[in-house]
């Protein structure tokens, strides 16, 4: 079953000049339940623009986006983010973790937002983030007092804990060594496997390529390759 | 909710140089508001003092008409009629008064006073005339024609105590009445105009002067403390024989006063309003920068499906954070730095030209009511609060792929 099915997509954004770019150009595209997927292609090719707009974080000029069953087009703003809250997880290249929150915090806020009660949502923000390899100690450590492989495993932590349909990665080893970007990947991998979480991986790293079992390469908007692996 | 309120609380910690900037602004406008309300507050309850303990007590029983046009030959009949129903009355203490225009002069000078005739040991009761002796006494000997004057008129007409002045008025019958006043007392008063027209004699010597049998011209009565204004005059509506009089409270017999009063009201609140609008810019401005350097953050939130609503509410506790710590650092420095002043008064001598001409004292006592830091609180607290509605309506805003690719 597809977890994401993308038909006849269209992004036009504008430049600064006002010049139209046609960002993406007829995307059609369907992600099955439980796959580890990357799509690939150089700086400016639409990979990071197709992940925002499966993630319901941006609109797109023409064309649909269904995840989870779900026509996104047919969701305002609040409705879009509930269903993100509920359905879809990310991880961010920078982590983009909330500064001001443990490591702990930060994994129980998205259980929070889905009203998962106090008791519970420490028990599994604890088991996440031991699963991922955090310490006891490190949990209660805001971001900062993080290196940054253990900063992205507290994200990748954030957005499994919420048992989401899909996890949406954009660039998540960009800013790791290859050996914790290689574990982390694992970890994932791992989570694909024994949780059928689908992974959705925009990137140009060669090790993510090397890890999905499907990669989608894309250039000038256009999908030119899709292999499974 | 918990969460919400934990979030705000770190994320005001996480410039505390900032933090700390906005809470002393807060801190200092509380502190500016509270010493003008205070010492205004002083002011205006030295001001009303002046008027109850100088000038015929909280309330007046005079004649009918006479507010509109005194005149001696508008006068209270049976006063000791009157005398016996005001002593039913509780929580007062009351004083018979025959007061009239004249003249008094010297061998050297003359000029226009207010003669007042009393019982000295009721009067005592009523004003404060009798503490604020600086020579001789209030009429403590059994001088005969004895009268007490204040310290500028007496210099006007240069006399010194024991020496006479001639106390002269329009009488009853239309003649010119005069009669020769040792002076047995000279008071010296916070009011310069008051020590320059006051001559006080005892009531009979007034009587006989300007021809009147027991009439006299009011009642002055002083409430004790803890006694309510109007309910005394319901009291006394009630209490009072009928006839041709008019109770008179403090109030309507200063009705520039109480102008004054309602105008430094106004002044109190446009005061607080300056201040907070200053407050509010400054809040508006750092929270422009605050979501300038989170908008990454939100972004994050929102993709994570935060509604911006509760992003909204994240920056109202923040406001909401620093303007209780201001406001709270502000009213204890407040209270220790007027409260001070409140014991032990601040000392306007230097100015005390000006404030005798004001009749009123050069030391001020500020006054810090319960109701002037509350309302003070409400409006820096709502203030701010609309404030920084701008700048969290921006935060919630923006749009997630901008603010998540903001650098």
């Amino acid at each position: 079953m597809d977890i994401v099915q993308v038909e006849n997509l269209v992004k036009v954004y504008e430049d600064q000049n006002q010049v139209p770019v046609r960002a993406l150009d007829g995307i059609d595209l369907q992600i099955g339940e439980g796959e580890f997927t990357a799509i690939a292609g150089p700086s400016g090719s639409g990979k990071t623009t197709l992940l925002n707009l499966i993630g319901g974080l941006d609109k797109p000029t023409s064309g649909s986006v269904r995840v989870a069953g779900q026509d996104l087009n047919e969701l305002d703003g609040n409705a879009l983010a509930e269903f993100r809250l509920r359905n879809l997880g990310f991880i961010f290249q920078a982590y983009n973790l909330i500064p001001v929150l443990s490591a702990l915090e930060n994994v129980e806020f998205i259980l929070l937002l889905q009203g998962v009660p106090e008791e519970e949502r420490i028990e599994r923000a604890r088991q996440e983030l031991a699963e991922l390899g955090i310490s006891d100690d490190m949990m209660h450590r805001r971001p900062s007092e993080l290196s940054g492989g253990q900063q992205q495993r507290v994200a990748v932590a954030r957005a499994t804990v919420a048992r989401p349909r899909i996890i949406l990665a954009d660039e998540p080893t960009a800013n790791l060594d290859s050996k914790t970007g290689g574990l982390l990947l694992d970890k994932m991998r791992e989570m694909n496997e024994s949780r059928g979480i689908t992974f959705l991986f925009s990137t140009h790293d060669q090790m993510v390529m090397e890890r999905a079992r499907r990669l989608i390469l894309i250039r000038d908007g256009k999908i030119v390759e899709d292999r499974q692996r | 909710m918990k969460t919400t309120l934990k979030i705000a609380w770190r994320n005001i910690w996480r410039n505390p140089r900032r933090s700390w900037v906005l809470i002393t602004t807060v801190v200092v406008a509380v502190i500016g508001y509270v010493g003008t309300t205070s010492f205004t507050r002083g002011f205006m309850y030295e001001m009303v003092n002046s008027a109850i303990r100088y000038y015929g007590g909280h309330i007046q029983i005079i004649p009918e008409g006479y507010d509109t046009k005194p005149n001696i030959q508008l006068r209270l009949s049976h006063p000791d009629r009157m005398a016996e129903a005001l002593a039913r009355v509780p929580g007062i203490h009351f004083a018979p008064l025959v007061t009239f225009k004249g003249m008094a002069s010297s061998s050297e000078a003359s000029g226009g006073v207010v003669i007042n005739g009393i019982d000295p040991q009721k009067e005592r009761q009523v004003t404060i005339v009798s503490e604020k002796i600086i020579a001789g006494d209030y009429f403590e000997s059994e001088t005969a024609n004895a009268a007490v004057i204040g310290e500028e008129l007496a210099e006007r007409l240069n006399v010194r105590l024991g020496e006479k002045i001639i106390l002269m008025a329009s009488a009853l019958d239309q003649n010119i009445a005069s009669g020769a006043f040792r002076v047995v007392g000279i008071f010296r008063t916070v009011s310069t105009d008051f020590d320059r027209a006051f001559v006080f004699i005892r009531l009979d010597d007034a009587q006989k002067l300007i021809g009147y049998q027991d009439e006299i011209t009011a009642f002055s009565i002083h409430l004790q403390q803890g006694y309510d204004l109007q309910q005394t005059v319901e009291r006394l509506r009630e209490t009072l024989p009928p006839g041709d009089f008019k109770i008179q409270t403090w109030r309507e017999r200063n009705p520039v006063l109480v102008l004054s009063l309602e105008v430094y009201e106004y002044f109190i609140f446009l005061f607080l309003l300056i201040i907070v609008t200053a407050v509010a810019f400054t809040i508006v401005n750092s929270f422009l920068m605050v979501i300038y350097e989170r908008i990454r953050e939100f972004g994050v939130m929102m993709a994570m499906g935060v509604l911006p609503k509760r992003i909204r509410r994240m920056l109202y506790w923040e406001t909401l954070f620093l303007t209780l710590i201001g406001s709270t650092v502000g009213i204890v420095l407040s209270y220790l730095i007027f409260g001070y002043w409140r014991r032990h008064g601040l000392d306007l001598s230097a100015t005390s030209d000006a404030l005798g001409k004001l009749g009123i004292s050069t030391v001020i006592y500020p006054e810090i009511l319960m109701s002037d830091l509350l309302i003070g609180l409400g409006v820096i607290v709502s203030l701010t609060w609309i404030a920084v509605l701008y700048p969290a309506y921006k935060a919630s805003r923006f749009h997630v792929v901008d603010a998540l690719n903001f650098v």
